[in-house]
C-alpha cells in the first residue's frame, strides 16, 4: 500500500510539473508534427504540393523550319505543366545562369544552337545535350525538370532509333528501301510513343516493401518511423527523469525523512520505480493514441504493440534508474541524462528514423543500445508485423530491463546502506 | 593541559530517576571512515522531559541523532527507544518517534495539506484517522487557511511550522529535533521554542540537539553537552554549573599589548583559574570572584602599558562549563 | 569596461559547469560527425554513390528480360545487382532494411508474353516517400519505357520488312524480331539527345551534392541554440537570487546588464561556431574558408542573435526548468522550420513559405551561399541584416521585460 502512496506522490509531483509534461507529451507531438507540417501531401507521392520550380530557359537552337528547340519550349510552358515548374524564356544563356546564381531560378535550360540539326541530319550519328544548370541546394526540383525533359527527348530518340534499326536490318539482309522509309519509320514510332504518352506508369506494379504495409502511404510510414523515434527517446529521457527524484529527494532531505518513518529502504524504492513503470506507461499510451489520432499512423496490431509497450517502459525503466545510480546530485543529473541518452539515442537509431539509406551496418550498431532494441520491435509493428516478429527484440527488453533495474538497484542498497 | 571529562560526574544523577525511561542509550559509536564522529555515548531520557544534546558544530549531535532514528546504523553499542532496540526494532523505534530535521524536509510543490496526507499515510495513517489528523495538524500550526497553497509559496516561518508538524502526525512518543532554530528569525525562534514546551507539557518526550546554550538552558530539564564525538558531562543546568564552581566569567579587550604576554601575567594571579585567548584576540577568564580580582587585572594591565578597552563580567552558566571542559568557547569550535 | 566584467564572469562561470562542455563542444561535435557519416558524406568520392537496384529474373531465358537489364544497367543513378535466391525470398524486407534501394522482379513468361502483345508488368518494389526510392523508381521508368520502345521499333522493323520480303519461316522472323531489339536496346546506350547537369557555385560537375554542406551548417544553427542554455542559466540564477539586485546598486546600468550577458552570450556561441566550423572544414572537406570574411559576417550575426535569443529565454523564463524547456522548443522549431535538418525546397509550400521567414533559415542561407553556391561577401548581406534586424526585435523585447520584471529605469 506504501508502495503506492510513493508512486503515487511521486507522479503527482512529475505531472504537476509543467516542464515534465512538456517533455512527456510536448516536445515528441511537436516534432512529429513539425515533420508532419513540412511532407505532409508531398510524399504522397503528390507532387503538386510542391511550389512549382523555376525554370528560366535559352533557346539557342534558330533553326528555321522544324525547330526542335521551338517544340521543347512549347512542351516545357504547356498547361499541364504549370504545376510543376513556373518557365520564364531567356533571351541569352549568361543571363539564365545568372538567373540560377542569384536564386531568381532553380534551373536553366540550355537548349543547344544545333539541336534541330542533329535530329534531322541522321547520318553522322552526331550527339548533342540540353545543359541543366542548377542551383546546387536544391534536390527536388531539378530532378522533376530533368525528368520532363530526358521524357521529351527519348520520344525524338526512339524515334531516330526506329529508323536507325529499319536501315541496318534492311542492310543486312539485303533489302533495299527507299529514302523514306527510315522517316516514316520514325514518324509510325513517334505516333505509338504518343499514345503511350498519355498513360503513363501503366507499365509497372508498383509495391511498398514489407514493412510498409501498416502504413500504406508514404507519409504516415514516415511519420510513423519519426514519431517512433521521438516517443522512444522522450519516454527514455521522462524514465530517467521520473527516476531523478530520489536524487531530488535526498537533496530536498526527504528521502533521509523517509527513511525515518517506518517503511523499508526496498519498500521506498519499489514506490520509486512503480512511480516510473506507471509514468512511462501512462506516456507511451498517450502518445501511441494521440499520434494515431493527429497524423494517422497505423502502430500495428493491438497484440504486438501492448508487448512493445510493456517492453519499452521496462526498459526504460531499468536504464532510467541505472543513469541515475551514478548521480550524486541533480546538478549533475542534468549533462548525464541529457549526454547519455543523446549519445545512446543517437547510436540506438532514434534520431534517424526519418533518413533513407542508411547503411546496413548502422542497424548492428543501433543494438547495441537499449533503444536500438526497442526501437527495433517498435519498427515491426508499424510494419505490420506479428507477435512473432517483435517476439525477439521484446524479450531482450524485458530481461534486459531488468537487469539494469538489478544493478540499479544494488548501486543504491549500498548508497544508502 | 586540557582535562577532558568522559565519564559524568554530576553527584546525584542516579537518584534522578523518577519515571519510566523513554530513551536509552548505552555505548553508541559510529565511524566515518578514519573519523571517530560518535565515540561511546551513553545517556537516559526519561518519559515527559526534555533532554537537549549541547555542543558545538560537529560536535556529534547529529550523527547521534541519526543513529537513534534508525538513520544510521551504529559500530557499536545499542540505544532502546521505548524499549525498543534501534538495531533490533527499527520498524517499532520508527513508530514510537517523531523526526523535526534541521533542514526543511518537504516537497515543495505539494501543498501543506498534500504533504501531511503523504507522510501520514508513511507512518501507517488511513480513512478518517489521517483525515483527522492531518485537520488538527494544520490547525496546531496555523495552516489552516493556507492548506491548499504549495509549500514553495510559504515564508520561512511558515516551512519551519510544517516541518514540525509532519513529524507529529502519528502522535510519537518520543520527538527528535535537530537544531529547529537554525538559521530563523527571533519570532519564529520564539515561537518554536513555545511549541516545544508546549508539546512537553501534554507529555511529549523531547531530545533536542542545539549548539544555543540560552535554549538548552530554557527548554531542558536535563542537559548533555557534547564535544568531538563524546558526551563530556550531562545533568541538569544547576548540576551543570555547578561544575565550574562558584567562578565568574570575565571576557575582556585589551589594546597596546601582545595578548599572549597579559595572558600569562594574569594566569599567574592568585584567583584567576584559567585564561584562554579567543580568536579576535579578546581574554576570557574564569575566576573565583570577579570583584576581588577585577582591580590586580587592571594593575598587571597598566604595568604591561596595556589599556583594557572592555570588560564584561557573566555569572556561571553552560558556556562557562563548556569552556571548563574544554578549554574552547562553544561558538568559536 | 564593466560590460566586459560582467562578460567575463558569466563566461568563466559557464566554463565551470559540466553541461557547457557537453552542450556546446561534445554533443555538436558528434552529432555532426554522426548524422554526416550516417547519410554518406564522410566516405570518400572513389566508392560508389549509385543506389543499389536488385534485378530478379523469373525468366531467365527470355529475350526482352535481358534486355530489360541491359537498359537497366545504361542508368547512371543505380548500380544492379543480382540477389541470390536466399535474399530473393526476403527482398521486400531487404529493401525496407535499405540493403536495396528497390527491387525490379521480372516474372516467369515476360518475354514471351510482350512479345505476342499481351500486357506484363515486372513488379517494382520501392519506398516511393524517399527522395532515393523516387529517384530509383525514375530510372527504372526510363528503361523500361525505352525497353517498349525497342520493342516496338523490332515490332514496326519486323513488319515494314516483311511487307518487302517476307520471311521463310516463324523462326526466321523471330529471329530477325530479336536482331532488331538487341540493335534497338544497344541503340539506347547512345542516344542522340541527353541531358547534362551542371551544378551551380562550388560543385561544378556531377549530380550529387555532399550531404556535408546541408547537415555541417545545419546541426552549427541548431546547437547554437542549445548551447546557450548554460549560460542562460547563468544570467537567470542570477535574475533568481539576489545578485542582480546586488549588481543593480553599483553604478552599471540595467542596460550595460543585458548588453554584458549579451556579450558573453555571443562569446560563447562564437567559440561554438569556430570549434563546428573548423570540423566541417577539416573532417568534411565543407568549404567555409573559401571566403572566410563572408564566413566571418555569417558567424557574428548569428552569434549576436541566438544571444538576443538567450536573453529573451532568460529574462521571460520563470523556473529554472522553463530555461531548459524554452530553449529545447527553440531549438526544435528553429532548426525544422529553418531547413537545418533537410533542404526547405522538399517540404510543402506552407511549411517552406513559414521556414524561409525564420532566423535560423537565413542563417543557413549565409553559410551556404558561400560554400555551396560560391558566392562572395555580397551574398551574405542580406541574411546578415536580416539576422540583425531579429537581433534588434528581441532585443528590445528583451529590454522591455526586463524594465518590467525589474521596475527600473533603463536609462
Amino acid at each position: 500500500m506504501k508502495i503506492l502512496d510513493i508512486a503515487f506522490k511521486d507522479m503527482l509531483r512529475s505531472f504537476r510539473s509543467g516542464f515534465a509534461i512538456i517533455m512527456m507529451f510536448g516536445l515528441p507531438l511537436l516534432i512529429t508534427g513539425l515533420f508532419y507540417l513540412a511532407f505532409g501531401g508531398i510524399i504522397n507521392g503528390d507532387n503538386d504540393q510542391l511550389a512549382p520550380t523555376k525554370v528560366q530557359v535559352v533557346n539557342l537552337d534558330q533553326t528555321q523550319g522544324v525547330a526542335a528547340g521551338n517544340s521543347l519550349v512549347t512542351f516545357l510552358q504547356s498547361q499541364e505543366l504549370t504545376k510543376l515548374i513556373a518557365v520564364t524564356v531567356s533571351p541569352d544563356e549568361a543571363s539564365a545562369r545568372q538567373a540560377v546564381d542569384s536564386q531568381q531560378a532553380g534551373v536553366a535550360v540550355i537548349i543547344p544552337a544545333n539541336f534541330s540539326n542533329t535530329i534531322m541530319d541522321s547520318a553522322t550519328g552526331a550527339a548533342t545535350a540540353v545543359t541543366l544548370y542548377q542551383d546546387p541546394t536544391l534536390r527536388l526540383g531539378p530532378q522533376i525538370v530533368r525528368e520532363l525533359i530526358g521524357h521529351f527527348l527519348d520520344h525524338y530518340n526512339g524515334s531516330r532509333i526506329a529508323g536507325g534499326v529499319l536501315a541496318a536490318q534492311a542492310g543486312k539482309y539485303g533489302v533495299t528501301l527507299d529514302n523514306t522509309a527510315s522517316q516514316v519509320a520514325g514518324l509510325e514510332y513517334s505516333q505509338w510513343a504518343q499514345t503511350q504518352g498519355a498513360q503513363p506508369n501503366q507499365l509497372l506494379d508498383l509495391q511498398a516493401p514489407a514493412s510498409q504495409s501498416a502504413n500504406d502511404k508514404p507519409l504516415t510510414s514516415l511519420i510513423g518511423s519519426v514519431m517512433a523515434g521521438m516517443m522512444l527517446f522522450f519516454v527514455f529521457y521522462t524514465g530517467a527523469d521520473t527516476a531523478e527524484t530520489i536524487v531530488k529527494e535526498e537533496e530536498e532531505g526527504t528521502l533521509a525523512r523517509l527513511f525515518t518513518t517506518p517503511t523499508s529502504r526496498p519498500l521506498i524504492l519499489a514506490g520509486k520505480f512503480v512511480s516510473v513503470v506507471i509514468t512511462l506507461l501512462i506516456q507511451v499510451v498517450t502518445l501511441v493514441v494521440a499520434s494515431a489520432l493527429l497524423f494517422g499512423i497505423n502502430w500495428g496490431a493491438p497484440l504486438p504493440v501492448g508487448f512493445m509497450t510493456v517492453g519499452t517502459v521496462v526498459l526504460a525503466a531499468g536504464f532510467g534508474l541505472l543513469l541515475i545510480s551514478f548521480v550524486k546530485t541533480t546538478r549533475q543529473s542534468g549533462p548525464v541524462i541529457g549526454g547519455a541518452l543523446a549519445i545512446t539515442g543517437m547510436l540506438g537509431g532514434l534520431m534517424t528514423t526519418g533518413f533513407n539509406n542508411i547503411p546496413s551496418f548502422f542497424a548492428t550498431i543501433n543494438l547495441l543500445t537499449p533503444q536500438g532494441w526497442v526501437l527495433k520491435g517498435w519498427t515491426s509493428t508499424l510494419g505490420g508485423g506479428g507477435v512473432g516478429d517483435i517476439i525477439g527484440p521484446w524479450l531482450v527488453s524485458i530481461v534486459l530491463g531488468l537487469a539494469l533495474f538489478g544493478v540499479a538497484t544494488l548501486i543504491f542498497r549500498r548508497r544508502f546502506a | 593541559m586540557l582535562q577532558v571529562v568522559t565519564q559524568p560526574q554530576v553527584p546525584g544523577k542516579a537518584a534522578n530517576h523518577n519515571g519510566p525511561i523513554a530513551i536509552r542509550v548505552e555505548g553508541l559509536g559510529k565511524n566515518f571512515d578514519k573519523i571517530q564522529a560518535v565515540q561511546d555515548v551513553s545517556f537516559e531520557v526519561e518519559e515527559g522531559q526534555i533532554v537537549s544534546l549541547l555542543g558545538p558544530n560537529g560536535a556529534g549531535k547529529t550523527t547521534t541523532l541519526s543513529m537513534l532514528a534508525c538513520l544510521l546504523r551504529p559500530d557499536s553499542g545499542d540505544a532502546w527507544i521505548m524499549d525498543y532496540s534501534i538495531k533490533t526494532e527499527a520498524a517499532a523505534v520508527k513508530q514510537a518517534i517523531g523526526v523535526v530535521p534541521q533542514e526543511i524536509a518537504l516537497y515543495s510543490d505539494l501543498s501543506a495539506k498534500e504533504n501531511l496526507q503523504f507522510w501520514g499515510k508513511m507512518y501507517g495513517l488511513r480513512g478518517p484517522k489521517l483525515t483527522g489528523r492531518v485537520e488538527e495538524i494544520l490547525e496546531l500550526v496555523g495552516l489552516t487557511e493556507r492548506q491548499k497553497g504549495p509549500v514553495a509559496k510559504f515564508s520561512g516561518g511558515m516551512k519551519r511550522r510544517l516541518n514540525i508538524g509532519v513529524a507529529l502526525l502519528h502522535r510519537p512518543q518520543v520527538l527528535y529535533m535537530d537544531e529547529p532554530t537554525v538559521g530563523i528569525d527571533p519570532q519564529s525562534r520564539r515561537n518554536i521554542l513555545d511549541s516545544v514546551k508546549k508539546l512537553n507539557r501534554e507529555g511529549m518526550t523531547v531530545l533536542y540537539t542545539t549548539h544555543y546554550m540560552e535554549e538548552a538552558q530554557e527548554l531542558s530539564n536535563r542537559i548533555i553537552i557534547m564535544d568531538q564525538g563524546k558526551v563530556i558531562v550531562q545533568g541538569t543546568h544547576q548540576e551543570l554549573v555547578k561544575i565550574v564552581g562558584e567562578q565568574d566569567r570575565i571576557n575582556l579587550t585589551v589594546s597596546q599589548v601582545v595578548p599572549k604576554e597579559i595572558a600569562e601575567r594574569w594566569h599567574a594571579l592568585e584567583g584567576v583559574n584559567r585564561v584562554s585567548l579567543n580568536e579576535d584576540n579578546s581574554l576570557t577568564l574564569l575566576v573565583s570572584d570577579s570583584n576581588l580580582i577585577l582591580p590586580n587585572l587592571f594593575e598587571v594591565a597598566t604595568g604591561l602599558g596595556a589599556r583594557i578597552t572592555s570588560v564584561d563580567i557573566q555569572e556561571p552558566n553552560l558556556e562557562a562549563v563548556f569552556l571548563h571542559l574544554t578549554g574552547r568557547g562553544l561558538r568559536d569550535s | 569596461m564593466r560590460i566586459f566584467t560582467l562578460a567575463f564572469k558569466d563566461l568563466l562561470q559557464t566554463t565551470r559547469d559540466v553541461r557547457t562542455a557537453v552542450f556546446v563542444v561534445v554533443m555538436p561535435l558528434l552529432f555532426t560527425y554522426f548524422l554526416i557519416a550516417v547519410n554518406g558524406g564522410a566516405s570518400g568520392s572513389s566508392t560508389d554513390s549509385r543506389l543499389a537496384l536488385a534485378f530478379i529474373n523469373h525468366d531467365p531465358n527470355g529475350i526482352v528480360s535481358a534486355q530489360f537489364f541491359n537498359l537497366l544497367g545504361n542508368s547512371e543513378v543505380v548500380r544492379l545487382g543480382v540477389p541470390d535466391e536466399n535474399a530473393q525470398a526476403r527482398i521486400s524486407e531487404q529493401v525496407r532494411d535499405g540493403t536495396y534501394t528497390a527491387a525490379v522482379i521480372v516474372p516467369a513468361g515476360y518475354s514471351e508474353q510482350l512479345i505476342a502483345g499481351t500486357p506484363v508488368k515486372p513488379q517494382v518494389i520501392v519506398d516511393q516517400g524517399s527522395e532515393s526510392g523516387q529517384s530509383a523508381l525514375n530510372a527504372i521508368e526510363t528503361a523500361s519505357d525505352r525497353l517498349q520502345g525497342a520493342l516496338q521499333t523490332a515490332r514496326q522493323t519486323t513488319q515494314t520488312f516483311e511487307a518487302r520480303q517476307p520471311f521463310t519461316d516463324a523462326t526466321a522472323r523471330q529471329n530477325f524480331f530479336n536482331e532488331a531489339l538487341a540493335a534497338a536496346t544497344g541503340a539506347w546506350k547512345t542516344p542522340t539527345l541527353t541531358v547534362r547537369t551542371e551544378q551551380g557555385g562550388t560543385q561544378s560537375t556531377g549530380n550529387q551534392v555532399s550531404p556535408a554542406t546541408q547537415l555541417s551548417p545545419g546541426i552549427l544553427v541548431q546547437f547554437v541554440v542549445l548551447g546557450l542554455v548554460s549560460i542562460c542559466v547563468v544570467f537567470f540564477l542570477e535574475r533568481k537570487t539576489q545578485t542582480l539586485s546586488r549588481m543593480l546598486t553599483t553604478p552599471i546600468s540595467p542596460l550595460g546588464i543585458l548588453l554584458g550577458h549579451g556579450l558573453a552570450m555571443a562569446g560563447l556561441i562564437f567559440f561554438q561556431e569556430i570549434l563546428l566550423i573548423t570540423f566541417g572544414q577539416i573532417a568534411f572537406g565543407v568549404d567555409y574558408l573559401r571566403d572566410p570574411l563572408a564566413v566571418l559576417l555569417v558567424m557574428v550575426a548569428l552569434a549576436v542573435w541566438a544571444a538576443s535569443l538567450g536573453l529573451l529565454i532568460a529574462v521571460f523564463a520563470r523556473v529554472m526548468e522553463q530555461v531548459v524547456m524554452f530553449s529545447l522548443i527553440a531549438m526544435f522549431t528553429l532548426s525544422t522550420l529553418g531547413g537545418c535538418w533537410f533542404p526547405l525546397e522538399i517540404t510543402g509550400p506552407v511549411f517552406s513559405t513559414i521556414g524561409h521567414l525564420t532566423p535560423s533559415a537565413w542563417a543557413m542561407e549565409g553559410f551556404q551561399n558561400v560554400i555551396v553556391r560560391g558566392q562572395g561577401i555580397g551574398a551574405v548581406l542580406l541574411p546578415v541584416g536580416i539576422l540583425m534586424a531579429y537581433t534588434v526585435v528581441f532585443f528590445s523585447i528583451v529590454t522591455w521585460k526586463f524594465q518590467r520584471r525589474t521596475s527600473l529605469n533603463m536609462a
